[in-house]
């Protein structure tokens, strides 16, 4: 079985040395050796974190212990090899995809120039079809026939810590936003690949502080911070305060922990307490304050957001049950979930099976349209930009666009959202009525092609920006384009990690636009029952085109051609 | 004789060959070379408008000054790229080697050579402003972490800068006031 494709891009990999760099390699890449040096790996786990995640989950972490990255001794456990393998022979098992994925990939290379690592960085490890065959060549040698007989001719490895540094650099400059599984022939999903490689090197005791961290502040407090219940609602109250100075009202239908409630409102806890998320918080609050909603927020379900999902599928399970749990002690009818990224990949793809079905909560309907949300029926929770569109449709918002005259927006299909449940036309409904002015990226940096902000998956840490930088490339390549075009100056989104990571991104590539969430652009346009003249919109800005009416305007909604 | 002159018949063999040399530093450029959409190969796209804009301006004899842009634009991306600083802004210098490998013949000739003396003072400039650049951008690239710690981004973890963490402070502070104020 000769991977000839395989092989003609490890010879392309290997012409034209350049004077310049000495940067081109030499050898094949499954002999190119992996160099860990400042800003190129994120930090790895505090042993007390281990430790607490250890005692919660035991033997899914490893040896709780110091190490580190860039030193050769990584204090393994003696049979460290044993349990990789070991563990992938479980996971092959357990996981039909898995196995599947490992077997059918023809090496076609339909994936290769389509990651956003791979076009910001040039290195071919960082093509989908090579970073999977890391793994992939370690299968091949230790789990199939001919790689066990033939070993290298056959394409495979012997595992060993080479390769484990490998798993470790690779597995890590993906970000699971699965661009290259659009392109795959064979459907093969990428991230649950990586997925798989993360849950074999946590196994072995090597994971990132950045991810386990907040994982672990998950297990125990409810969010990633680690915010106690008071601190979470002192948080989010604080912020009423601010709408109370831009809208002159004071909102009263911020609620937590209450029993009986419609509704469970679930967002990413950044969004309580991160410049931009907190400008979207207000749009929540504005939002259902304008129609009424009988919700609440539950300060032990504080986070949306899943870390756990970049660790093991036991730790994601474990994490997202507290949103199921959390709705049957309040007994809510159903859940309404926030502007969040990977929230929402666990949510439609993995919830129902993990932890459903929820028995005890309803199909979605909204109170106020009556539109029941089908799509919804099998995990009960609903995005909030599909309950904003529907209100829109459904003409019950009073909204003054104009508010939005000083933003001329673009917007980022976040990875989840876009590709993970396949949201692409409401958020752009709401923007086309909310702003006067919305340009759409190319197509084919959008929708389901979107590109990856370059730091989900727990890759949104400052030691490793250089890298953040260079896997944002496409993505901020894209609204260059509109800025320079269109004099775009605001980047819409909806996901935290995207308002968080992007503004890096631009303040970087794009110093002149900003970033915001899709609800904060609906906040500023609402026109609230009882409200002062509004001359600040939620960020204190000043706007630029005050008192103008309620009526649509034209909007700028053009798509531009590649 | 002018700059412009001398290598505007050159013009595109010694740009394709600037470019090429540049994408041959990433390790692996064919694709890079290949595709043409500037949406699906940002490298090669930035690249390779860049290094021409560059050129332009070099024959063109036009004020150093409007390579700031084209420069900046190619040295963004060489800063964050892994390259140390002199790997980032060495491609200015190939040009010079490019130039006399395409001339080759016409070296010989006195009023040549005068001229790329002229021309050869240019790319040094233009290398400076490169260096220059690169320095901005690494310094901009530590404000942004600097940035992201303070706006309570980075807060996800280290809790140091977070809303309720600054609230606390200014309630820790604002009775250690009253008490300073009682004992007064």
């Amino acid at each position: 079985m000769a991977d000839t494709k395989v092989d003609q891009m490890s010879v392309n990999v290997v012409k034209e040395p350049s004077m310049m760099t000495g940067a081109i390699p030499r050898k094949n890449w499954m002999d190119m050796p992996v160099t860990f040096k400042p800003g190129n790996y994120c930090y790895p786990a505090k042993k007390s974190i281990v430790e607490y995640l250890d005692s919660k989950l035991p033997g899914l972490f490893g040896v709780p212990r110091e190490w580190t990255v860039e030193s050769d001794d990584w204090q393994l456990p003696e049979n460290w090899v044993e349990i990789i393998l070991q563990g992938m022979r479980e996971r092959l098992d357990k996981f039909r995809s898995f196995k599947v994925f490992m077997d059918i990939c023809v090496r076609c290379g339909a994936c290769a120039d389509k990651c956003h690592f791979f076009l910001g960085t040039g290195d071919p490890k960082n093509m989908p079809v090579l970073r999977a065959e890391l793994l992939r060549s370690v299968y091949r040698g230790n789990f199939t026939k001919a790689g066990q007989i033939l070993g290298s001719i056959a394409r495979g490895r012997e595992m060993n810590f080479e390769v484990l540094k490998e798993w470790f650099m690779y597995f890590y400059q993906c970000t699971e936003c699965r661009r290259c599984s659009v392109f795959c022939p064979y459907g093969i999903d990428t991230a649950e690949i990586t997925m798989m490689a993360r849950e074999l090197l946590h196994l072995v005791g090597v994971g990132t502080n950045w991810i386990l961290e907040p994982a672990s502040n998950s297990n125990r407090t409810g969010n990633h911070l680690g915010l106690q219940p008071h601190t979470f609602k002192q948080n989010a109250e604080f912020l009423l305060d601010d709408i109370e100075e831009v809208t002159g009202l004071k909102l009263n239908s911020l609620t937590f922990n209450r029993k009986g409630a419609e509704v469970l409102f679930i967002i990413p806890s950044a969004d309580v307490f991160a410049d931009p998320g907190i400008f979207t918080f207000m749009g929540y609050l504005l939002i259902f304050d304008h129609i009424g909603l009988d919700y609440t927020i539950s300060t032990y379900s504080s986070e949306g957001g899943n870390f756990g999902s970049f660790t093991n599928n036991e730790l994601m399970k474990k994490l997202n049950a507290k949103m199921y749990a959390e709705a049957e002690r309040l007994g809510v009818k159903w859940i309404l979930g926030g502007e969040c990224g990977h929230m929402w990949r666990v949510v439609h793809q993995y919830m129902e099976t993990m932890n459903g079905p929820p028995d005890n909560l309803e199909v979605p309907k909204s109170p106020i349209t009556g539109t029941v949300f089908e799509n919804a029926a099998a995990t009960k929770m609903v995005h909030i930009s599909e309950f904003t569109a529907d209100l829109i449709k459904n003409n019950k918002l009073k909204i003054d666009k104009s508010r939005n005259d000083h933003r001329i927006v673009t917007f980022h299909d976040s990875c989840n959202p876009s590709r993970g449940m396949g949201m692409l036309d409401e958020p752009r409904y709401i923007l086309e009525n909310v702003c006067n002015n919305f340009y759409d990226m190319p197509e084919n940096t959008i929708r389901e092609q979107t590109f990856c902000c370059g730091s989900g998956t727990g890759l949104n840490t400052g030691e490793i920006m250089d890298l953040r930088m260079r896997g944002g490339l496409p993505r901020a390549n894209a609204v260059k384009y509109v800025k320079e075009k269109h004099d775009v100056n605001m980047l819409s989104c909806v996901c935290a990690i995207d308002r968080a990571t992007l503004l890096a991104l631009m303040e970087y590539w794009n110093p002149d636009v900003g970033v915001c969430g899709v609800s904060e652009l609906v906040g500023n346009a609402l026109i609230m029952d009882g409200e002062i003249e509004r001359t600040q919109d939620l960020r204190f800005e000043e706007l630029v085109n005050v008192g103008g009416s309620d009526e649509a305007g034209e909007s700028g909604n053009n798509e531009e051609g590649a | 004789m002018n700059i412009q002159t001398l290598l505007t018949p050159k013009k595109k063999a010694i740009v394709q060959k600037w470019i090429d040399q540049v994408l041959d530093s990433y390790a692996s450029p064919e694709f890079f070379k290949k595709q043409k959409d500037r949406f699906a190969n940002p490298i090669g796209f930035t690249i390779s408008e860049g290094l021409q804009n560059l050129f332009s301006i070099l024959i063109e004899e036009r004020e150093l000054g409007e390579a700031a842009k084209p420069l900046e634009d190619l040295i963004k991306l060489r800063a964050v790229q892994d390259f140390s600083p002199s790997q980032a802004v060495i491609f200015v210098y190939l040009l010079k080697n490019i130039i006399r490998e395409e001339l080759d013949r016409d070296l010989k000739s006195d009023e040549v050579m005068k001229t790329l003396a002229v021309l050869d003072s240019r790319i040094d400039k233009i290398a400076l402003m490169a260096f220059d650049s690169y320095m901005d951008c690494r310094e901009r690239l530590h404000q942004i972490r600097v940035n992201e710690v303070l706006s309570g981004r980075s807060a996800l973890t280290d809790g140091t800068k977070c809303v309720s963490a600054m609230l606390k402070k200014n309630q820790t502070e604002s009775a250690e006031n009253n008490q300073t104020n009682r004992l007064i």
